[in-house]
């Protein structure tokens, strides 16, 4: 295939991957959606996932919550779906189908049995530019993403760190503020809020479409263009992407949460890099020498040889504009936030000193390699890979180009990030105390 | 659809997906927490944690590092039933992987020091569990509806009772049930056939012989009327709920008909309950009703999460909707519905390799038959509405149910005291363990 092709009014701009089993398509429709196409003929299922270029960072002030309860609102129906008909069709079809909304975007996806892919197309594509809304629904559903933000952040000790720890990471921007919206924001929002908000980004420019499944190109092309092909362009030019300006990184910050908690539990932060950098490969070797397993440095001083924490985790967690690297730790009872903070230093600047260990490299790739081999296990989590680096990275190679990428990052590269991105004088330090 | 091979005694299955790039493993040691003693609930849990916490040959601190420079995981499992053990690892690190494998299974020795961590680590689990609302209702709603049944008692045991477990119990465990007798192994990924059996070959060289010796477990008690348990937990924005009872397992032939009638209940978006609860009050973020079976028995139950002021009509709300399911069935459309949801998700469940490996494996866990999977669409199809209705006639209990919330019990308690039918009313703070005597 080269980049002349096109099929069906889909105009093939590029094809990638890191093998011949992992090669997929960016397809562009003339109405400006883009397409991302992968065969996997591993088992008769196919995943349509839209993305849709709007998150919670594209909200303005006093409207936080709008793109996550736009997101409930969207299976609400359309004149030629109405209420009920998109579950109840995509169900009945074997259909596993959710929504997920993000700071950078908004992710509506399905996987189910392949001869169903034209049921999945129809209903995404009526449902980008179709919907309807009315007064009822938008209350109905602001009552059940109430209950979420109480299961999720207000009943959560875990889910209300975090939203302090990112609070206090990125203050006064949309990374600090809870996708989930908070509760004053949540109840003024009304229903002209949510019809401008999806006039304003649901369009086909602001949408990548991924199809992975038991499929070839052609066919998934010629399906895509039967469904989208015919929603016209946008008459206005798509809106620019989230610019709200990154407030400077804060140094230091410490932060004492009282929660009802067993035993202290410690949530650490820095700011970092996005994701479309090639700088923030070194950050994921920091997190595998750092914390990740039960090998780890911090974890087998925490865990294993101190019994300070029962448990070590964290991520780099690389988003469109800025990133976070974050690291929770839960104590044993009778420990304290101090002392396992200080072995967390020791270790950061240890390794800012004198780097890791070639074994630690190597053990790093390993470790990495089998976590892309992992997110392309199925075809969900393959539509997965390819739709976020697409829609936040602005390319779906960076997910190949990472595995590229193990083999040339260096000890000196971890030594550096460590010194530069995670110095213990920078972090921003959240203490979950027992009430 | 997945042929189970021997090896003497050693039952073991293949799953191929060439091109993956992983391999996935699967080691189940038949007999899991049904076989603790009494006093020492949490045993097989703890000594199935120890399997790859020190060798002979291998310190823990060394297993780790290996399994980590191999860019591989390994962890365990314990259930009622079984001990299991799971791994993924590359294709090219397959060989130095199988050899840490086998060490941990063949040669086991619970160190001291690796056995008081990992019990100290245990002891943490079980308290931290108090700072999750859902998993505390899970809980003590098991506690609930099995009490006075060998599932009373929870895998992970309870506190005083880990806190007697020793080093030497968990050696004599394991020296019990690690053997071909009760070794079940499953391979699935990038290699073949003929790797898979030395694989297994290799697994089963490291261990002795043995005879096969599963226990069973008795039918569940007959417990009449509801039985409700307040697990008093202060500040709580919405108040988490499980709703049951116990019922039958994989080899009653039942179970089909029961899976179609819960999915239509509340296993799915257009469920009654989801429609009623979500949908068009909006109370609760969640709400699922699900069967999870295991060979012998199982157990259904609703789990939600309403705010304290809806709690009380989602409760009557869903007990209504339980009575009447129970006593007129499903429609024709509801059960053609629950039909088609179950017969075509059916490739998504076996969608990858480690899918139809959990699947082949749960064949041989939970005795059911070889061809199963093969014909479990068929047989799904086969059910209509006279079926259902009957099965749930015989197996929904909607009028004995077991009931466990996690709430501020002074708040909670004027909600719940007059509800029909209600034969018990507890209340259990946050942070025990146990269900309350007398």
């Amino acid at each position: 295939m080269t980049r002349s092709d096109e099929v069906e009014g889909v105009r093939v701009e590029t094809v990638a991957g890191s093998s011949p089993g992992l090669r997929a398509v960016r397809g562009r429709l003339a109405n400006g959606l883009t397409l991302l196409a992968m065969e996997d003929h591993s088992a008769p299922v196919v995943a349509v996932q839209v993305w849709m270029r709007v998150g919670s960072a594209h909200e303005v002030p006093g409207q936080t919550g709008l793109a996550h309860l736009l997101e409930h609102l969207m299976f609400k129906g359309t004149p030629r779906h109405p209420k009920g008909v998109f579950d109840r069709l995509l169900e009945r079809a074997g259909a596993q189908s959710n929504a997920v909304t993000s700071f950078d975007c908004t992710t509506y996806y399905e996987t189910l049995p392949v001869q169903h892919l034209d049921l999945a197309l129809g209903l995404e594509a009526d449902r980008l530019v179709n919907l309807t809304l009315d007064a009822r629904s938008l209350d109905q559903e602001r009552e059940v993403v109430r209950s979420e933000r109480s299961l999720r952040v207000e009943d959560d000790p875990d889910g209300h760190l975090e939203e302090v720890l990112y609070g206090l990471l990125f203050p006064d921007h949309p990374y600090g503020r809870p996708v989930l919206g908070v509760p004053e924001d949540l109840d003024r929002l009304t229903l002209d809020d949510c019809l401008a908000f999806h006039r304003r980004w649901y369009c086909p420019p602001q949408a990548v479409l991924v199809v992975v499944g038991d499929l070839d190109w052609p066919e998934i092309a010629r399906a895509v263009a039967r469904h989208f092909g015919r929603i016209p362009g946008p008459r206005e030019a798509p809106p620019a992407g989230a610019q709200a300006p990154l407030p400077p990184a804060p140094r230091g910050r410490r932060e004492v949460v009282r929660l009802p908690l067993q035993a202290e539990r410690l949530r650490i932060g820095w700011r970092t890099l996005p994701i479309g950098l090639d700088a923030v490969f070194p950050l994921e070797f920091l997190h595998v020498v750092l914390f990740s397993n039960e090998a780890s440095r911090v974890h087998h001083r925490l865990v294993e040889k101190e019994g300070l924490a029962s448990q070590v985790e964290g991520a780099s967690d690389p988003m469109a504009l800025d990133g976070a690297f974050w690291v929770d730790v839960a104590l044993t009872r009778g420990a304290r936030a101090p002392e396992a903070w200080a072995v967390i230093c020791e270790e950061i600047r240890r390794l800012a000193r004198e780097g890791p260990h070639p074994s630690e490299m190597r053990r790093a790739q390993n470790h990495l390699e089998t976590a892309f081999r992992r997110s392309m296990a199925s075809a969900e989590s393959r539509a997965t890979q390819l739709g976020a680096f697409e829609v936040t990275a602005g390319d779906f190679r960076r997910a190949f180009r990472f595995l590229d990428h193990l083999g040339r990052v260096t000890p000196e590269d971890v030594r550096q990030a460590a010194a530069r991105w995670i110095d213990p004088e920078r972090a921003v330090v959240v203490v979950g105390r027992p009430r | 659809m997945f042929p189970i091979r021997h090896l003497g005694a050693v039952r073991w299955v293949h799953v191929p997906e060439p091109g993956l790039g992983l391999v996935h493993l699967a080691v189940l040691i038949e007999g899991g927490a049904g076989l603790d003693p009494p006093g020492l609930e949490g045993l097989a849990d703890l000594a199935g944690a120890m399997l790859i916490r020190g060798t002979r040959r291998r310190t823990h601190r060394r297993i780790l590092a290996r399994i980590a420079d191999l860019g591989a995981s390994i962890e365990t499992r314990t259930t009622h039933d079984g001990i299991l053990l799971i791994g993924e690892v590359m294709p090219r690190h397959l060989d130095p992987f199988l050899d840490v494998i086998t060490d941990c299974l063949g040669s086991s020795r619970v160190p001291e020091a690796a056995f008081r961590r990992e019990k100290a680590l245990s002891l943490e689990d079980l308290v931290a569990r108090r700072e999750d609302d859902g998993d505390l209702a899970w809980h003590f709603f098991h506690r609930l509806a099995w009490q006075g049944h060998p599932l009373e008692r929870p895998t992970s045991g309870w506190l005083d009772s880990v806190e007697r477990i020793r080093a030497d119990h968990c050696r004599d465990f394991l020296r019990d049930r690690v053997h071909r007798g009760h070794l079940v192994v499953g391979l699935a990924g990038d290699l073949d056939e003929a790797s898979t059996e030395a694989a297994v070959a290799r697994i089963a060289e490291a261990l002795p012989d043995g005879n096969r010796d599963v226990p069973t477990l008795p039918p569940p008690p007959d417990r009449r009327g509801l039985r409700l348990l307040v697990v008093d937990k202060p500040g709580r924005s919405q108040v988490q709920m499980v709703i049951g009872h116990p019922t039958i397992g994989w080899n009653d032939p039942d179970l089909p008909a029961l899976l179609v009638a819960n999915t239509m209940i509340g296993g799915t978006w257009n469920s009654r309950l989801n429609q009623e609860i979500r949908e068009v009050r909006g109370w609760s973020y969640g709400v699922h009703s699900s069967i999870t079976a295991g060979r012998e028995v199982g157990a259904f139950a609703v789990h939600f999460f309403p705010q304290m002021r809806d709690l009380r009509p989602a409760l009557d709300l869903t007990m209504d909707l339980l009575c009447q399911v129970a006593d007129q069935g499903l429609s024709e459309e509801e059960v053609a519905f629950g039909e088609d949801i179950l017969v075509n998700q059916f490739p998504l469940l076996l969608a990858t390799a480690q899918d139809r490996l959990e699947e082949a494996l749960a064949n041989l866990h939970y005795g059911r038959p070889a061809d199963y999977l093969d014909r479990f669409p068929e047989r799904v199809r086969s059910l209509d509405a006279r079926d259902i209705a009957r099965v749930l006639a015989r197996h929904l209990r909607p009028r004995d149910l077991a009931i466990a919330l996690v709430a501020p019990a002074r708040q909670v308690l004027p909600l719940v005291r007059d509800l029909p039918g209600l034969v018990s009313l507890q209340v259990v703070p946050h942070d025990q363990d146990r269900l309350p005597t007398g």
